[in-house]
């Protein structure tokens, strides 16, 4: 321990000091509504240098002083130069005009390429043209047609990156961890596009700010709420619907409430009403959900910031069969909360602060009930499955610009965590029954984490993200503690080349238990124990970045990564939470999993222009072992994709016409299925399986395209918009789930792919107000 | 450049493959995933190796997982040979479907194992097992004058069978087991093991369900298929085990076992005559059946499969050992 606050201290250690300079500090904001832009530029054009704003939109820059100009650039906004006589420290909000709608993208002088290996930031405009199922605009799905990035598999919860299994993503909105992410079993993300103004995603090299996943960071900021003029926006699809309203509250208040809600009770009508009415009928689906953001942001003066967000999602899933007064209910839902109160500092010209309580709540059920008339007695018998994940939590962090090529951040964070891995609730012929049944008691533990962040620029073609973290967690009477570091390093080669470097270690506290079976996942959270260590990983990646073309329009980037993982956790075979309701979950897994997954990932990108888009591939290999499992040989892991193709192109036909059209292919995921058959000594036909994830399921392709015609509302000139395309324009049958039908000593097997979403036309119309 | 004209006609266009996508649409169907060939042949290699009985062999093939059977499921031309504490006691000749050696009876306290060879597929062999000693069953007794207060099923005329067997080393499991019969010599099951109850045995450490020989009043092995329950030997912790039977003297009646469908009827005289038998269970029967208990194959979507149990190096299946024990009762 004494020897990681001596590195922290050495970390800390400023390595210039500067005399007779001014501070120019403050926010980089949008004209339009006040949000704050998050790495925006902000640069110093005689000396070469600049910064980027953080997380909330502000920054600090000291030079000499003198005249100066200052130029600040985002995509999507235009440029904004400031030339003055800076004599002392000031403070300035930067408000960038953005760029109108039907303007073609114009290219964005001056950015400097600061992103670490392993960081994607698409804007959210982008990322809302591609299209998606029914045209909803999907900001995670969007994310897989970037390198290193997969769907598990269509209709699956969950972003694998770069090998990893989906709860190794730290999914942060507003800074409280959301870890459902999935709406309608995976076919939509829970985040409404509308609400979210920023993405930033981490696939390696994460900063040490960030920690307590193995794979990735999403860290999504939820707008703020347009302080400038009321305005709302109403999108009306076939099957969901969403809204948002955003406006001042007096002079220094703003608000936005933004929803979603989708509801397939008018595709089964007739069956519906049915249902209701007793009427027989078997296996009826009903699915619905809805999700709803609210933030409330309060600008006491140009230094302090009150921030106050809560976000809810639910699904509801309910399958019915009934005849002559029997029924037979299968249903599932889950939802989460989440909420964070947030208070921004600027203490001074260099030093950046904030704090915030974060509140995170997830529940899943799953229950089946069943009844009878037996001489006039309705019978019942039903189980109820509930797994949930409560945290609150803590977090402070302090940022000192020391100098354009010197910043530091401090924090501390601590969470508590309440997890129930597995209540069960039995009633048999209607008589509950004793849940001490099932041993999945109530699980509570604290994380907790120290960390200092270094970005240093020593030489004018080096700059270095340098850092550690130490976590821990208590957990009963067991703390683990770990040391974290972390290393970005960016090498300018001249203007048009980089090359990146990443390193870091991370460790993980909480796990998702995932069932290995062939039909519908069943994921419960479950924390470290004493009994159950946290997993590790180490990642090493690198990467090369070239521009190249007419004003630079066109990035070519190649990225590979090395990851190793230990102590992973998985069932054993032949074990799931629900099969074993009476086993703790603890009693039912393997603990010393280890991982390893490679990669090469690479991106070819036009910017900007009336045609623009990119085409990225990865080729990468995800494989795991332990001496528990498939005879303690590696397998490939169920998130190992060997090639991923993605091509995304957008045009500006006209002011009124875009289209869009995006391609993915990915090889078909791991899948355990039987080799063989064979007559065992009871001359039963058995069936052979050589070894865990034996096979692939068919590949994965789709083209999908979509067109969008801008217009003005005849009477009140209001903006409008009519959303048309194609989901799986080629009607491709991607495989979703295996069903297995005969096999059972005298017929023969067969093996079904059910495939669920064919070629699916939409259209949307939107209109702002 | 892109007038009025030209995007109504746009528009039209978008509209009409709109529609013609939504008509396609409603078209959906489920693909086969064939596993149609296998990678490379495996020899499977069954045996029940029963004390006093003459060993039978089965050297099976395998096929495609989702492949129409093949006609014949066993290797004909197979070289089978059975070692008794490693030492050849000679090869075994094909008789139907099974290789057999009439000349020859396993005996007990004896450790097997079997070799096989079948030209251009490969070569397997068994892990040595042992065939547990005899005398297993020390007493067994009844009693007709009981009142049967609830045991779940409805009994008409109960009858109480007490069974003592001794806990045997390297045995891993024991079944008993009651058949009885009538005047008519008609085979009749139906009883109650009052221990294990209506109690659910998947995955219990105590009992389980499996599938050993029953014996016919010659004390020949007979191979009916009905899930018995087994008592776990790592929960006796005595060196005798008393096993309480609850039998039905007027319980029903089924065909013959080796007629598929077996059919119940109403039996014309009651049970006088019971077989009380206990099999012992090898450790390699004992996994077996558990893996066989577990997910094996897509009995569960949530759950991943199970492999089956093997004892055979380089192949499939299973050589196992028993010894059986057995007493009549007649009923008076």
């Amino acid at each position: 321990m004494l020897r990681i606050i001596y590195i922290l201290a050495f970390l800390s250690l400023p390595v210039f000091s500067f005399a007779q300079k001014v501070t120019l500090y403050g926010r980089v904001t949008d004209e339009d509504n006040d949000e704050s832009l998050i790495n925006a530029n902000v640069f110093l054009v005689n000396e070469n240098k600049g910064v980027q704003t953080n997380q909330y939109g502000y920054f600090s820059i000291t030079f000499y002083s003198g005249k100066h100009e200052i130029k600040c650039s985002y995509s999507g906004y235009k440029p904004f130069i400031l030339k003055k006589d800076f004599l002392k420290d000031s403070i300035f909000t930067i408000a960038l005009e953005s760029i109108q709608l039907n303007e073609v993208i114009v290219k964005n002088e001056s950015i400097k390429d600061d992103k670490p290996v392993g960081f994607t930031n698409v804007p959210i405009q982008q990322l809302k043209k591609i299209p998606m199922v029914l045209g909803e605009a999907d900001l995670l799905k969007a994310l897989t047609m970037t390198p290193g990035i997969s769907a598990g598999q269509e209709g699956s919860a969950g972003l694998n990156v770069r090998g990893s299994n989906p709860d190794q993503n730290l999914v942060l909105l507003d800074e409280a961890t959301v870890y459902n992410t999935s709406h309608a079993f995976g076919y939509l993300s829970v985040f409404n596009p509308d609400a979210i103004k920023n993405i930033d995603v981490y696939k390696g090299a994460f900063p040490s700010r960030f920690g307590g996943r193995l794979a990735s960071v999403l860290d999504i900021t939820m707008k703020e709420g347009n302080n400038q003029a009321s305005r709302a926006e109403l999108s009306l699809g076939i099957l969901s619907s969403r809204f948002l309203k955003e406006g001042p509250i007096g002079d220094k208040t703003s608000y936005l409430v933004a929803g979603r809600l989708m509801n397939t009770l008018l595709l089964q009508l007739p069956t519906h009403i049915k249902t209701l009415t007793g009427g027989s009928v078997d296996g009826v689906p009903s699915l619905w959900f809805y999700d709803i953001n609210a933030k409330i942001n309060h600008k006491f003066d140009d230094n302090s910031q009150l921030f106050f967000s809560i976000y809810s999602n639910y699904d509801y899933y309910k399958n019915v069969t009934q005849a002559s007064g029997n029924s037979n209910n299968v249903g599932l839902n889950w939802g989460s909360i989440t909420s964070s109160l947030r208070y921004n500092k600027i203490f001074s010209n260099k030093l950046f602060g904030k704090a915030s309580v974060v509140y995170s709540n997830f529940k899943y059920q799953l229950a089946s009930e069943s009844t009878y008339t037996k001489i006039n007695e309705k019978i019942t018998n039903s189980y109820d499955l509930t797994n949930t994940i409560r945290d609150i939590g803590i977090k402070t962090s302090l940022e000192y610009a020391h100098s354009p090529s010197f910043t530091q951040r401090i924090g501390l964070e601590h969470t508590f965590h309440l997890i129930a891995p597995g209540q069960l609730e039995i009633t048999k012929d209607n008589v509950k029954q004793d849940v001490s049944i099932n041993q999945n008691v109530r699980i509570f533990s604290q994380e907790s984490a120290l960390f200092l962040e270094n970005e240093i620029a020593p030489l004018s073609f080096l700059k270095l993200n340098i850092g550690g973290r130490v976590s821990s967690l208590s957990v009963n009477n067991t703390t683990y503690t770990n040391f974290e570091p972390r290393l970005a390093t960016k090498i300018t080669l001249n203007s048009k080349h980089g090359l990146k470097f990443g390193y870091a270690q991370m460790q993980q506290y909480l796990h998702q238990l995932t069932s290995n079976g062939i039909g519908i996942p069943n994921d419960i959270w479950v924390t470290a124990t004493e009994k159950v260590p946290p997993s590790r990983a180490i990642q090493i990646d690198a990467g090369y970045y070239l521009s190249f073309g007419k004003d630079s329009q066109w990035e070519l980037s190649v990225e590979t990564y090395r990851k190793k993982f230990t102590q992973l956790i998985d069932y054993q075979q032949g074990s799931d939470v629900v099969t074993e309701f009476n086993a703790n979950w603890q009693d039912i897994i393997v603990k010393n999993v280890q991982g390893l997954a490679y990669g090469a990932e690479f991106m070819l990108q036009k910017k900007y222009g009336k045609l623009n888009g990119w085409l990225s591939y990865t080729n990468a290999v995800s494989q795991r072992q332990s001496p528990e499992i498939n005879k303690g040989e590696w397998y490939y892991a169920r998130y190992d994709r060997r090639h991923n193709v993605a091509v995304v192109l957008n045009y500006q036909l006209t002011p009124k016409w875009s289209f869009t059209s995006s391609f993915v292919y990915q090889t078909g995921y791991p899948v355990t299925l039987p080799e063989a058959a064979y007559k065992d000594s009871d001359g039963y036909v058995r069936l052979y399986y050589s070894g865990r994830n034996n096979f692939r399921i068919s590949d994965f392709h789709r083209l999908d395209i979509g067109a969008t015609y801008n217009f003005k509302t005849k009477k009140r000139q209001r903006d409008a918009a009519w959303n048309l395309g194609i989901y799986n324009v080629y009607n491709r049958k991607n495989p979703n789930y295996l069903e297995i039908d005969g096999f059972y000593n005298s017929s023969q097997l067969s093996i079904k792919q059910q495939s669920l979403l064919p070629i699916l036309p939409y259209f949307s119309y939107q209109v702002k107000f | 450049m892109f007038d009025k004209k030209k995007e109504t006609s746009l528009l039209q266009g978008l509209w009409l493959f709109f529609w013609a996508s939504l008509s396609i649409s409603c078209d959906n169907t489920l693909n086969n995933f064939e596993i149609n060939t296998v990678a490379k042949p495996l020899i499977v290699l069954n045996a029940r190796l029963v004390a006093r009985q003459t060993p039978r062999v089965y050297v099976g093939k395998i096929w495609g997982a989702t492949a129409q059977f093949p006609v014949e499921t066993f290797y004909r031309n197979a070289d089978v040979e059975l070692f008794a504490d490693e030492k050849s006691v000679g090869k075994l000749f094909l008789k139907d479907t099974l290789y057999i050696n009439p000349n020859y009876t396993i005996k007990s306290s004896v450790k097997y194992s079997i070799k096989v060879t079948v030209p251009n597929i490969g070569f397997v062999e068994s892990e040595p097992v042992l065939i547990p000693p005899d005398g297993l069953l020390i007493s067994a007794t009844y009693d007709t004058k009981i009142t049967v207060e609830s045991t779940g099923n409805t009994v008409r005329n109960p009858c109480l069978v007490t069974a003592v067997f001794k806990k045997l080393s390297d045995v891993a499991a024991y079944s008993v087991d009651l058949i009885g019969y009538n005047d008519e010599g008609q085979l009749i099951c139906g009883y109650n093991n009052l221990e294990i109850g209506g109690r659910t045995i998947v995955k219990s450490p105590c009992f389980f369900e499996t599938e050993t020989p029953y014996i016919d009043l010659l004390g020949n092995i007979g191979s009916f298929k009905f899930g018995k329950q087994a008592f776990v030997s790592k929960c006796i912790d005595t060196p005798e085990k008393e096993v309480k039977l609850m039998a039905d003297l007027n319980s029903y009646g089924f065909t013959v076992p080796s007629l598929d469908p077996i059919k119940r009827f109403e039996i014309p005289n009651p049970i006088n005559k019971i077989i009380v038998s206990v099999v012992t269970i090898s450790k390699e029967e004992l996994e077996l059946a558990k893996s066989i208990q577990l997910v094996e194959g897509f009995t569960s979507a949530l759950s991943e499969p199970y492999p089956t149990y093997s004892n055979i190096k380089g192949g499939l299946g299973i050589v196992t050992g028993y010894n059986v024990s057995y007493k009549i009762l007649y009923i008076k």
